[in-house]
């Protein structure tokens, strides 16, 4: 008797006027699928107890084989970042992200293709070589799954047989299995953007896209606590637009928003990776510069101040007008030592931008 | 085993640490255990876990296990058993002949590592009790039928 009965007619469900050999091939059949059921079932449930898509690959590669003759196999999910690629083979899985233009040639084939196809292992087209994994010594052929929703792909599945074609048992539960792994997969990367689109509404500033007051004043107190903890030195710089009304007022105040946020822009690409930039109020921005002495503050905010002053603002629009923007900047310096609040370093602080300003702006003082 | 609760409470710590939990679902660590018996040439387990196999997986009759142990070549052993089995009968052989190829190929087939060290556990625990019953000469139990 064969392990997956080929001919066993799959309409021949029971009903009334079902013969006996009928009814006997239906109850082989489901005789047949129940070891599957079970294994596949056991993975189900692992999968939804998972909220971490690399664990629940890794589930997937080790069970996947207990149900379906499948030896290897890859998912290409995606999504708005471009794809999430998984692959799982030798019972493990491993994650990897790639835009469009870097997926291999075969991915883009059958990504521009989406049509179920079976590739024999021995007859591979060469100029379309698969993933390494999918033609190792065991696989026999390469199905290669679309995942349609509603009229979209969201993803393509390979899978590769072992040792032999897949049979129709196998096809069934390779689709089971697969169409409800890749939405568990995107569902947890939709519910993960989600909550990164929340979370930068809620701690940035809608117009320029930097940290928001609430959010740079919390920083600003935690990074404080630890610098005084460590006892190693933190600086800030108060930094605001010169003569920002008059500009408003001659170019209008959407110009002046374009120039907030490029100042915003600007500041932030000449920060390293381990200062805060935030927008403090209007057309105040405050940076704290974590294990920064009061000499390199010093350089620090000269460098701010040139980024903003050496390259006039460009409006863009059907005629770009060149807008020239300066900054003024006070700083402030802790060495960690105790004596020193938020409050207290951003009055220093701000004390000595009103002194930069005094002194004819677009200039940097340093708070004492 | 009744005479010493100690040796028991061993055997069955084995059994249950090897055969009751880990990642590898029961059929297949049952055709392993069936296997392994039958290399060893053991009655007792080798008709036990044929029961167990036919009782797990439905796909498979007492004939077709049968041609399995006759070698016959017209039975082929579904895909999920075949290389795991082949594995299983080597190491019941002789443990000191499998290569690196061995295992390379299980691992092509998707195994993990911590899968084949789980694979190996059951062939060992298999062979324990395959010396127990089989130097003892335990009686096959009325409800199981003879296979070797």
């Amino acid at each position: 008797m064969p392990f997956y009965n080929e001919s066993a007619n799959p309409a021949a469900l029971p009903d009334n006027k079902s013969s006996p050999s009928e009814t006997s091939d239906w109850h082989d059949l489901t005789a047949q699928q129940l070891v599957r059921y079970e294994a596949l079932f056991t993975l189900l449930d692992d999968i939804q107890g998972q909220e971490d898509i690399s664990a629940i690959a890794q589930q997937v590669t080790k069970q996947w084989k207990y149900f379906a003759n499948v030896a290897n196999w890859r998912l290409l999910l995606a999504d708005e970042n471009g794809f999430l690629i998984i692959d799982g083979f030798r019972g493990q899985a491993t994650l990897n992200r790639a835009a469009e233009t870097e997926l291999s040639l075969w991915d883009q084939y059958h990504w521009k293709q989406y049509r179920p196809t079976l590739i024999s292992v021995a007859n591979i087209d060469r100029d379309l070589p698969p993933p390494e994994h999918l033609v190792s010594k065991v696989n026999y052929e390469i199905q290669v799954l679309p995942l349609m929703r509603s009229e979209k792909c969201m993803g393509i599945l390979y899978v590769g047989s072992r040792d032999e074609p897949f049979s129709e048992f196998d096809n069934k539960f390779i689709r089971l299995l697969g169409n409800y792994f890749a939405d568990r997969v995107a569902s947890l990367l939709l519910q993960k953007r989600a909550l990164e689109v929340l979370h930068n509404k809620a701690t940035r500033d809608a117009l320029t896209e930097i940290l928001n007051r609430g959010t740079i004043m919390e920083q600003i107190d935690t990074l404080l606590s630890l610098a005084k903890r460590n006892t190693y030195p933190l600086s800030i710089i108060m930094a605001d637009i010169d003569f920002f009304k008059v500009i408003n007022d001659s170019y209008g105040h959407q110009s002046g928003d374009k120039v907030l946020r490029q100042v915003a822009q600007r500041l932030q690409a000449t920060a390293r990776e381990s200062d805060c930039v935030g927008r403090y109020g209007g057309e105040e921005f405050l940076i704290i510069l974590n294990h920064c002495n009061t000499e390199q503050v010093a350089i620090a905010a000269e460098r701010f101040r040139r980024a903003v002053a050496e390259t006039p603002f460009s409006t863009a629009g059907f005629t770009p007008i060149n807008i020239p923007v300066t900054i003024s900047a006070g700083t402030a310096s802790t060495d960690g030592q105790m004596g020193f609040n938020a409050l207290g370093l951003i009055k220093q602080a701000d004390h000595a931008l009103y002194e930069s300003k005094a002194k004819g702006r677009n200039r940097v003082t340093a708070g004492s | 085993m009744g005479h010493s609760p100690a040796l028991a409470r061993a055997y069955w710590e084995k059994a249950k640490g090897t055969l009751f939990s880990g990642r590898i679902p029961l059929p297949l660590k049952e055709m392993i255990v069936f296997v392994v018996s039958s290399q060893n040439g053991a009655k007792y387990c080798t008709a036990c876990h044929a029961q167990s196999v036919l009782k797990l997986d439905k796909t498979l009759s007492f004939e077709d296990l049968q041609s399995f142990l006759k070698n016959d070549p017209k039975f082929q052993l579904p895909a999920i058993y075949k290389t795991v089995v082949k594995f299983a009968a080597a190491i019941a052989r002789d443990a000191n002949s499998v290569s690196d190829a061995d295992f390379e190929e299980l691992m092509d087939e998707g195994f993990s590592t911590e899968e084949i060290c789980e694979i190996i556990a059951v062939i060992d625990m298999a062979t324990m009790f395959n010396i127990y019953t089989s130097s003892l000469r335990l009686h096959l139990d009325p409800n199981y039928r003879a296979i070797l």
